[in-house]
């Protein structure tokens, strides 16, 4: 089905990045950390919280939400908030439906912010999961992210030879950026040799192969492109925002392929851009799997050879080090991370030239629905 | 655990008999138990005998304790996860079938390797 885009790629843009520290006890309330994100976030773009007309975030039940945020910061009245309901797979989605709202004339300056204390107060995996398909699944003791993700991996190594190796030169290189990236909460370098001699925590998956639990916020102020012109930095435009839904992963005819697969066209076509015209992707990767699949599915290589093309590393992919590496605040650091690379602020980590970055969500497995951004330098 | 959808799914499991739900309109199997058909969204539907086996499709390795992840080979898009007991690790795309394994308030499933009914020694 083709459908008529009406005026929704570079009509917005990220003009403010804010983050709080990331650490494994924050020692304060979710609520503070928003706050103090979307404070960072407003201060990034010279904006003030009497800027903000709209809040948006994503939850898990875990976090707090816009109409506790607003009046804690003293907001008037916000014209539009959106507190939607879900994780890893939407958090790309908050982004794009704040832009959906600022190019309508709902509201000109949208906060979209995450804030958890994801090792300290709530850890994944720890509630109760609210899908009806867990009750075939825990009995056998399947019940973590990581085992399911390791399930997939092992099913992508056992049809097109992915190796173990593969996961280890992504965990490898991803080190190597957080080593430059000064809020990383992981900064020693690895090597292959020690990825290989990690932990098993899910077998196929080891220690290095996961990301890490972390506390700590990370807000992003989305205005009119045009507005976002006269502000502090230059405008990183949203030039594409796609999500939607895949198949139940019991229903999954090919476990190797995820909603990605069907959301990339769509999200190209938005953008009038293609793999190739992509120079940095910050990819969802709670565990290394996730961004070798992605890199199939997304188009940078063909299918069943994302092992070997995310060892090669020709693209530069989780440029902040990823999850595995600079924290997990659930996608929007990876969003953030895009818009430090086309502003070309991203210091000793910088991808020279970036002019378009490519950011996603958990691409469908855990939740069987997945969100993604192109982003291109003004 | 179990929900209004799946409910009956269950006790059948409990009474070691593997059902499916068959689309009483067109036919198509599946798993998990919901009301509607996703090929035709029929509502109509009964449960369904089918045999239980399968192939094994992947398996993970927890503390030491296995779990497969199987495909029904009667049809391709039921995905379902189980026990492994066996001292060897699974093969891949290996035919295994179900054993019932009895707890004190639900029965779950082991797999196990090969095609019991070749050896004439019945499902369990």
């Amino acid at each position: 089905m083709t459908k008529r885009l009406l005026g929704f790629r570079d009509r917005t843009a990220v003009a403010g990045v804010g983050y709080t520290a990331f650490s494994k006890n924050s020692g304060v309330s979710t609520l503070t950390l928003a706050c103090e994100a979307v404070l960072a976030a407003l201060a990034d773009a010279g904006l003030t919280a009497d800027d903000v007309d709209g809040l948006a975030t994503h939850r898990v039940g875990d976090s707090a939400a816009p109409s506790l945020v607003g009046p804690a910061l003293g907001l008037r009245a916000p014209a539009w908030y959106l507190d939607q309901f879900g994780g890893g797979s939407v958090s790309h989605s908050v982004l794009g439906q704040a832009a959906l709202a600022v190019a309508a004339g709902l509201a000109e300056t949208v906060v979209c912010y995450r804030a958890i204390n994801a090792r300290s107060e709530f850890r994944m995996g720890q509630a109760p999961n609210p899908s009806p398909e867990a009750q075939y699944q825990v009995p056998y003791g399947y019940a973590a992210p990581v085992q399911m993700y390791a399930m997939y991996a092992r099913a992508h190594m056992l049809k097109y030879g992915t190796k173990a190796e593969h996961f280890g030169e992504l965990a490898v290189a991803q080190r190597a950026y957080a080593v430059k990236n000064p809020r990383a909460m992981m900064r020693t370098p690895i090597t292959l040799d020690d990825y290989l001699a990690s932990r098993w925590i899910a077998e196929p998956l080891r220690l290095f192969d996961c990301c890490l639990e972390t506390d700590g916020a990370c807000a992003l102020v989305v205005t009119t492109a045009e507005r976002a012109r006269d502000l502090r930095h230059p405008a990183v435009l949203i030039s594409a925002a796609a999500w939607g839904g895949g198949e139940s992963p019991l229903s999954s005819t090919d476990v190797t392929t995820t909603a990605a697969a069907e959301l990339a066209p769509r999200l190209y076509a938005q953008a009038g851009l293609g793999p190739a015209d992509i120079d940095v992707a910050e990819l969802y990767d709670c565990f290394t799997y996730s961004v070798i699949v992605q890199l199939e599915d997304y188009g940078f290589c063909a299918k069943g050879d994302g092992g070997p093309f995310a060892a090669a590393g020709t693209l530069p992919v989780n440029t902040h080090g990823g999850f595995l590496s600079e924290g997990y605040v659930h996608g929007i650091n990876h969003i953030a991370e895009a818009v430090s690379q086309l502003r070309g602020t991203a210091a000793d980590r910088q991808v020279p030239g970036a002019q378009v970055a490519l950011s996603t969500a958990q691409p469908g497995y855990v939740l069987p629905a997945t969100s993604a951004l192109i982003l291109r330098r003004s | 655990m179990a929900d209004r959808d799946s409910a009956q799914w269950w006790e059948a499991l409990r009474r070691h008999e593997f059902v499916v739900q068959g689309c009483a309109d067109c036919g198509r199997l599946r798993f998990p138990s919901r009301a509607y058909c996703a090929g035709c969204r029929s509502r109509s539907w009964r449960w369904q005998a089918v045999e239980p086996l399968a192939r094994i499709e992947s398996w993970i390795v927890t503390r030491g304790h296995t779990v497969v992840m199987v495909r029904l080979e009667a049809a391709a898009d039921c995905v379902l996860y189980g026990h492994w007991r066996q001292p060897r690790a699974p093969r891949p795309g290996e035919q295994v079938h179900v054993a019932y394994e009895d707890a004190d308030d639900v029965t779950v499933i082991e797999w196990r390797p090969g095609n019991t009914l070749a050896g004439g020694r019945g499902w369990n």
